[in-house]
């Protein structure tokens, strides 16, 4: 018998591996990796759509989960539109990578403490967590306190039909995107460097 | 259960095959976050494949 929260924790994490959309070739096998993304997204959907049909069930869900849209859909769709605002130039490649391991990795974290620990102590380890990620990565404690501080709150408000799968890609990654276009965040090379 | 059984398969060899490739491409930072972010949360997952209930 798998640990249901476990498995569920699992698969958040392991959707950090997203990240590998960013070592892929432009082209793939003569198409544009763009309509993999568009494709990724829509099979998620179908089969979201057969789950909620019932026509099959699916390990790892909450109870809640049965009769709206499970988190899996949530996050996939935070990361397609990440990629897909990356492909046409809106979102810089540093932020869309880190933004995305953030997602994966802290939200599981925040669970995890909150359970534990406490809902003050889950924010904290949070944003402790979100600005070393973002620092490591980005590596620019501006950016990554800004993206850490929002990733945290953007995860408080539970919505019914909003999850924060989705919420903490987008606020994050948009909120540095402004800054850094806008000029008021500093300079910094956008570009998957090498470690 | 078989087929969980079967997907948890995949994902821990896809979490292995992307970490190798990002540290081949000499993206350390990117494969450290992979193996030690999913490490935890992969061992429990492995700790509770492993336990067998017995009715």
């Amino acid at each position: 018998m798998i640990d249901q929260a476990i498995y569920r924790r699992f698969n958040h994490t392991v959707a950090s591996c997203f990240v590998i959309y960013f070592l892929f070739p432009e082209y793939i096998l003569g198409v544009d990796r763009l309509y993999l993304v568009v494709v990724f997204w829509l099979s998620i959907v179908l089969i979201e759509y057969f789950r909620l049909s019932g026509v099959f069930a699916l390990d790892g869900m909450r109870d809640y989960e049965s009769s709206r849209i499970a988190g899996f859909v949530w996050f996939a769709t935070g990361t397609c539109a990440i990629l897909f605002f990356y492909e046409i130039g809106v979102f810089p490649e540093i932020f869309a990578v880190s933004t995305i391991i953030m997602a994966s990795l802290v939200d599981p974290l925040i669970g995890e403490c909150n359970k534990k620990y406490g809902d003050l102590q889950g924010f904290f380890a949070g944003f402790i967590a979100s600005v070393l990620i973002y620092q490591l990565i980005i590596g620019s404690l501006f950016y990554s306190l800004i993206g850490g501080l929002v990733a945290v709150l953007v995860e408080r408000p539970k919505f019914k039909w909003l999850d924060d799968d989705l919420l903490m890609q987008i606020f994050p990654i948009l909120i540095m995107t402004i800054f850094y276009v806008s000029g008021l965040g500093p300079d910094l090379q956008v570009s998957l460097g090498s470690d | 259960m078989e087929f969980t059984k079967f997907y948890i398969g995949i994902l821990y060899t896809v979490l292995i095959i992307c970490s190798i490739i990002f540290y081949l491409n000499n993206y350390y930072i990117i494969a450290s976050l992979l193996i030690l972010g999913n490490m935890l949360p992969g061992y429990k997952l492995a700790l509770s494949l492993m336990v067998k209930h017995e009715n």
